[in-house]
């Protein structure tokens, strides 16, 4: 059995107990803390974050890593990356006899959350149909059948499986006739996750789709309908928070893309979003980018102060110092800023790691601090001294990242070369030198 | 100063080069490189040397880069500012000719380093060539000294290499043939691209104890090879997982090394090292190991 527990909403300040049935009182969307227990005795308390992953790892951390030198308690795995030539080739996956977790050596303590595409996904050229979803794999745009998804439900075995919207491959806002296909695949393909989910223990996440609320009431009363199948919600955008209706607050509700950053994290929040899969990090590690932003603590008067900082910056090259004073994360106890640009410098995968450890704890210990304003009353008072201190922009990173691969960005033809040589002869003045 | 010789200049005062980091010219002098050494506070140092490729036509600058090893090993032993807590290695050159190697051996052994690199090998000479030097070199060292083989890497070459009396090697092979997907296991290298690894749910190496082979139920990560074969190339954990395995392997053949010639049982220990690989096909082990471990009393096409 999954259940959800709202603790503490931040405006009335009164312990609320509700669990997700139908009719259940509920206060309207705010800030607030609850507990999530999923069938197979995982209990996370909310707000709280999700790792994104890429191929089933949390970039730069092999399990090891990821197990002893972070406080991720749950994944948000995509199944585009996994299918690569399917149907034309069987993929490896489906005919492992094990969990997904066994496949990608996903620590026992960590939850799984599946999503039929990556977060942010890449947008597809070619259009949805009812009964194939655009993704793309390494290997190029495919269509993955939804029975396939379905069925991966019950052989993946996660412990949350979000269910698929048919969101538009374009940048226009979706026209009426477009909305009203949006609107039935989305049902259709929730009913048909929800026909197989029943016997599994996995909990179902429905999306709410980014179009108004008028737009998308039909599909939301069916929602309502089947509140007691679904344990979660999923919005792709902040807006798409509002249209929710009140019988559907008891539910646990996932922003599945922050890739803004912690502003746009605690604009959510305050809307009662519970939990987020934070894909900005992984952006701030490859750049190079060490996160340093804070939720608790004073600092009374500071204005416009960084996020994060460039690591590649020159003036890192002799400082001794931890990526941040205090912190105790492995990275900032054991290496200084010195060494981490110095890795960067020499392209040493090492460098990626000791960011990504040190960037996963700052969020850790944001939504940690989130958590405990709202329980000790101090949460709006914390919102707001969070976006007088911080700048809202995330800096820009100058130097290079890992080698860059073809499913994580979207060609647009005559970009230059995306991973530059390192060496050059030492005679000729030529670009590729050998 | 290794290889990349495209790249490099070398003239009696030093190496120049551009930095791969910005472009910017560099000289590297047998000076400068000890004074870098002595700050970064190595156990052990190398001297800077003149490294030819062995397979290079040219005779008279294999014979030119010898000599000048010698000499920047003088000029490094002069600047080396602290012997007594660093230890100053040389490396003798002098290509795939025995007579300049013996020449070179005869010079530097005179200076009494603490330790003995033999370099300029591992450039893609025949293998038997290699093992002459090898051994060529290691008969004239003396005997309490380190001999350090440079550059050395894949199993049978540090399995006949400890038998021609070598001591101790380094190489990038193993880690960077990781991040390619390769894997160094007890029954040879598998390419774990290959699409026949796809759906092999089997851990890389069977016999290993590695963090990554071993099982979940006895504290490992139970990496599969479809799951490195999923990551290989695209993401860097798996080429983490990889690494971690390829060191452990070889560390462990060095120890398991070690443990035969305690026993007084290497010989026994090759015989099996190769067996396991070829599957016990002698047919098909190669001839130079074959060779050149006979001129060291082992036989391992013997029962």
């Amino acid at each position: 059995m999954n259940t959800f527990r709202v603790l503490k909403t931040a405006v009335t300040d009164v312990a609320a107990t509700t669990t997700h049935q139908p009719g259940a009182t509920t206060t309207a969307a705010a800030a607030r803390t609850g507990v999530l227990n999923l069938s197979k005795g995982f209990t996370l308390h909310t707000p709280n974050f999700l790792a994104p992953t890429s191929r089933g790892v949390v970039p730069h951390l092999s399990p090891d890593n990821l197990e002893r030198n972070t406080g991720v308690e749950g994944v948000f795995v995509a199944l585009e990356d996994f299918i690569e030539k399917a149907p034309q080739r069987v993929p490896p996956l489906y005919t492992y006899p094990s969990p997904l977790r066994t496949f990608i050596s996903l620590p026992a303590s960590k939850f799984l959350v599946l999503s039929p595409r990556r977060s942010p996904a890449i947008t597809c050229p070619k259009a949805n149909s009812d009964a194939n979803l655009s993704i793309l794999t390494s290997v190029g745009f495919r269509d993955l059948p939804i029975k396939d998804y379905v069925s991966a439900v019950m052989r993946l075995e996660p412990d949350i499986v979000l269910s698929i919207a048919d969101v538009a491959n374009t940048v226009a806002p979706p026209g009426k006739n477009r909305v009203q296909k949006m609107l039935g695949r989305t049902e259709m393909w929730l009913d048909e996750v929800l026909k197989v989910a029943g016997g599994t223990g996995v909990a179902v996440f429905a999306p709410v789709l980014p179009v108004e609320k008028e737009r998308q009431r039909m599909y939301l009363s069916h929602l309502v309908e089947n509140v007691e199948k679904l344990s979660g919600l999923v919005f792709t955008n902040v807006e798409g928070v509002d249209v929710v209706p009140v019988e559907l607050e008891g539910l646990v509700k996932l922003g599945s893309d922050v890739s803004v950053g912690p502003h746009q994290v605690l604009e959510m929040v305050g809307k009662g979003v519970d939990l987020f899969n934070v894909s900005f990090v992984g952006g701030m590690t490859d750049a190079g980018i060490a996160l340093h932003f804070t939720f608790g603590g004073d600092g009374e008067g500071e204005e416009g102060l960084e996020m994060a900082t460039d690591m590649w910056d020159v003036r890192f090259a002799t400082d001794l110092s931890p990526l941040e004073e205090g912190c105790e994360c492995y990275t900032c106890r054991v290496h200084h800023k010195a060494y981490i640009r110095h890795c960067l410098e020499a392209k040493e995968m090492t460098a990626w790691v000791l960011l990504q450890i040190h960037n996963l704890k700052v969020v850790e210990r944001f939504f940690g601090d989130v958590r405990r304003s709202i329980e000790e009353g101090w949460w709006e008072e914390g919102r707001k001294r969070f976006e007088g201190r911080y700048k809202r922009e995330m800096p820009v990173g100058t130097g290079s990242g890992p080698r860059l691969r073809g499913y994580q960005y979207k060609s647009v033809g005559g970009e230059g070369r995306l991973n530059e040589p390192a060496y050059r002869s030492l005679d000729s003045d030529d670009e590729g030198g050998l | 100063m290794v290889s990349l010789l495209k790249l490099a200049k070398i003239t009696e005062e030093g190496v120049r080069f551009l930095s791969p980091h910005d472009g910017s010219p560099m000289l590297l002098t047998p000076e400068h490189s000890m004074s870098l050494q002595n700050s970064i506070g190595s156990d052990i140092m190398m001297q800077l040397d003149d490294v030819i490729a062995t397979t290079s036509p040219d005779k008279e600058r294999i014979v030119e880069a010898m000599h000048r090893s010698v000499r920047w090993l003088d000029r490094c032993i002069e600047a080396h500012k602290y012997p007594e807590k660093q230890n100053l290695f040389c490396i003798i050159q002098g290509g795939l000719d025995l007579d300049l190697r013996r020449e070179c051996v005869k010079e530097m052994v005179k200076r009494d380093t603490p330790g003995i690199a033999i370099g300029g090998l591992s450039g893609g000479e025949e293998k038997a060539k290699y093992c002459a030097v090898v051994r060529t070199c290691t008969e004239m060292l003396p005997d309490m000294k380190p001999r350090y083989v440079m550059g050395v890497g894949y199993p049978e070459d540090l399995v006949v290499s400890v038998a021609l009396g070598a001591d101790m090697f380094d190489c990038v092979w193993p880690t960077r043939t990781a991040r390619f997907g390769n894997a160094v296991t007890s029954r040879g290298t598998l390419n774990l691209r290959h699409a026949s690894y796809a759906a092999d749910f089997s851990p890389v190496d069977e016999d290993c104890d590695c963090p990554c082979c071993r099982s979940t139920e006895n504290g490992g990560l139970g990496i599969t090879k479809a799951y490195i074969h999923h990551l290989t190339g695209k993401e860097t954990a798996g080429a983490h997982v990889l690494t971690m395995h390829n060191v452990y392997y070889l560390l462990d053949l060095m120890r398991n090394a070690r443990k035969a010639i305690i026993a007084g049982a290497y010989p026994s220990f090759v015989k099996e090292f190769f067996g396991k690989i070829y599957n016990y096909d002698k047919a098909e082990y190669p001839v130079w190991a074959v060779d050149a471990l006979k001129t060291v009393g082992v036989d391992i096409t013997e029962a």
